[in-house]
């Protein structure tokens, strides 16, 4: 048996405010930032849907009707309506699909729990993963609206740019926010793509992301009035379209009251360790405890 | 001592002290030189309930500076529910915890920076590099050591660049300790760090663990080798159903068993042994089966005899009963 060496028993540090401090949280996003980067573009697929769904989209529904115009948005070209559109399913795809999928595989695979021993603040995480949406966010949007831009003579008032980014930036907040909310609910990443878009689809249909929907019925139009793709959406169509409503304060409301909302089911029920905290307190504990 | 004399000790010491400070943030040598308690970890009384099970039942023990402390048991027995409670992941059912000082679920981000964790399933993202991976811990830790310098230590140095993906099962497992020692910890939890690792890994790792002990890391590892926690371990702890059985040195435990030692040996011609502190004897396969408390005794009453009667002894061997062969006693008496 060996013994312990000798050793200098100066002051008993323990861990209190004089024992060294871990790297600060706000040096860390940066990082957390550039690793989630690192992911994207190692493995590229969950993004390269995000950009390339709402991209095929817009050109598909544009050959189908390329002679339509929408009268009840003041006999507008579809392209013009559908750029923005498939624009806003992006931000939804970046906020929403590829982090309820990104998070959950994440905690399946074990890596929060492991990023959970680490000193880093779970705020940095969940920092860098925003930082990296905007910017994927940020790309996919001008991919989508270049393509109606360029190839679909969609017209952009370069004055109703700062709209756009600030109609998008609230709906990727939002949908970030319920992202994480849903990843909780999650219990094995196998599940989180039907579950990200069985949540995602029906809203955004309800909420014209796909079709003006000028008929539909008052009880389905106030559904949609109590989701926040809606009021986000019609954000982003106020750039291309001057008869929809631009983002105002009572959209920014229900958009605010979601993410209000999701920020408190992360808070309290975001867990680190695989499986949602309801079924790890319920799973019969096989391995060595 | 004159007050010159005193005055003279206290700059020194001060000095000292200053050179020390400056140089533990860059010492290649003594990277973990920092003052820690002498009880680095302490658990009295701890009880975890899952429901109706009870997973650990009224479990004490300590954990010092510079000590290698092995958790043994069997599947179920309490171990890894032990360290996760000790890393702070799960909060105890009832008693006292305290880590470095503090309560692991109150110590926060300066406590987890003077950790280090290898757990039992915790995964890396597949795509980064060995590399990649240790420099993004690494960043989280203050002071942290160089990539390159813990992709050595583990003898990952050549993998460096190699995705996690691609990197073997042992070769993971050796990533996994890298990351628990960027921060340069005064704690370190090795829950079966060498679990799928080929037998020259093992020993490599075992050094690995040898020398951060020697530089004043304290040590809590959890095993299903039991030749590692002999080598490894000042103290060990078994655990059976969330009990523990017995503690103590690996040696003490072993010596403590009431299996006596066992001698065998083959004789060539037939006389009858003497009598002997010896307390069961027969023949299985043409070898003489003595078991006894007193091996020492025995062994000398048996080869004088031998010298006496002029009979050739041969094969002799005196087994003393093994870390194992206790263990096994105490988890299959539960």
């Amino acid at each position: 048996m060996t013994t312990a060496p000798e050793r200098q028993q100066g002051s008993r540090v323990s861990v209190r405010s004089d024992a060294p401090g871990p790297e600060r949280g706000v040096l860390l996003v940066p990082r957390m930032a550039w690793y989630h980067l690192l992911l994207i573009t190692r493995s590229p697929i969950g993004t390269f849907i995000s950009l390339v769904i709402p991209v095929m989209l817009l050109v598909a529904l544009y050959l189908v009707t390329p002679e339509m115009t929408l009268q009840s948005l003041g006999g507008v070209h579809i392209a013009q309506f559908l750029t923005p559109s498939m624009a806003s399913f992006a931000v939804l795809n970046v906020g929403f699909v590829d982090v309820v999928i990104s998070v959950t595989l994440a905690r399946d695979e074990g890596i929060l729990r492991r990023l959970h021993t680490s000193p880093a603040p779970p705020w940095a995480y969940f920092a860098g993963r925003l930082a990296t949406a905007v910017i994927v966010a940020a790309g996919a949007v001008t991919i989508v609206c270049g393509v109606g831009v360029l190839f679909l003579h969609v017209h952009l008032p370069l004055s109703s740019i700062p709209m756009l980014a600030a109609a998008a930036a609230a709906g990727l907040a939002t949908s970030f926010a319920l992202g994480i909310a849903v990843s909780t609910l999650v219990p094995e990443a196998v599940g989180a793509l039907p579950i990200a878009y069985g949540v995602l689809l029906p809203v955004a249909f309800v909420s014209q992301v796909f079709f003006p929907a000028p008929s539909e019925a008052p009880w389905l139009r106030d559904l949609a009035a109590a989701f926040p793709v809606l009021p986000f959406v019609r954000g982003m169509q106020a750039a291309f379209l001057v008869s929809s409503q631009p983002l105002d304060a009572h959209g920014l409301l229900i958009m605010g009251g979601w993410t209000g909302a999701a920020l408190l089911v992360a808070l309290f029920f975001f867990s680190w360790e695989p499986g949602t905290r309801r079924r790890r307190h319920l799973r019969p504990r096989s391995r060595s405890r | 001592m004159t007050r010159w004399s005193l005055w003279l000790a206290v700059l020194s010491g001060a000095l000292a002290g200053r050179k020390a400070v400056s140089l533990w943030g860059r010492s290649r040598t003594r990277p973990y030189a920092r003052a820690v308690p002498a009880d680095v970890a302490r658990v009295e009384h701890l009880t975890k309930d899952y429901g109706a099970v009870k997973a650990l039942d009224d479990v004490s023990f300590e954990v010092r500076e510079a000590e290698v402390v092995a958790l043994l048991g069997p599947n179920g027995a309490g171990k890894t529910t032990t360290i996760e409670i000790l890393e702070g992941i799960r909060a105890p059912t009832a008693g006292d915890v305290r880590v470095l000082g503090v309560d692991p679920r109150r110590g926060g981000r300066r406590l987890r920076n003077r950790l280090g964790i290898v757990l039992q399933s915790a995964g890396i993202d597949a795509t980064l590099t060995a590399s990649e991976a240790v420099r993004l811990y690494a960043s989280f830790y203050r002071p942290r050591r160089p990539a390159s310098e813990i992709l050595e230590q583990v003898g990952l140095d050549e993998s460096a660049s190699v995705r996690v993906a691609h990197l073997s099962g042992g070769q993971r497992r050796r990533l996994d300790l890298a990351l628990a020692l960027v921060g340069a910890p005064s704690l370190l939890f090795l829950d079966e760090p060498t679990t799928g690792l080929d037998p020259a890994a093992r020993r490599h790792t075992w050094k690995v663990i040898e020398s951060l002990r020697d530089q004043g890391v304290a040590i809590v590892l959890t095993s299903h080798y039991l030749d590692e926690v002999q080598r490894l371990a000042e103290r060990v702890i078994v655990l059976a159903d969330g009990r523990i059985v017995a503690q103590g040195p690996p040696a003490s435990i072993s010596g403590a068993t009431p299996a006596a030692a066992t001698i065998t040996f083959r004789r060539i011609g037939d006389a009858e042994l003497p009598a002997g502190p010896w307390e069961t004897m027969h023949e299985q396969h043409g070898r003489v089966v003595l078991e006894t408390r007193e091996p020492v005794e025995a062994a000398r009453i048996i080869l004088s005899w031998s010298a006496d009667v002029g009979i050739d002894i041969r094969d002799f061997e005196v087994r003393q009963p093994s870390l194992e062969d206790e263990y096994l006693r105490l988890t299959s008496e539960r």
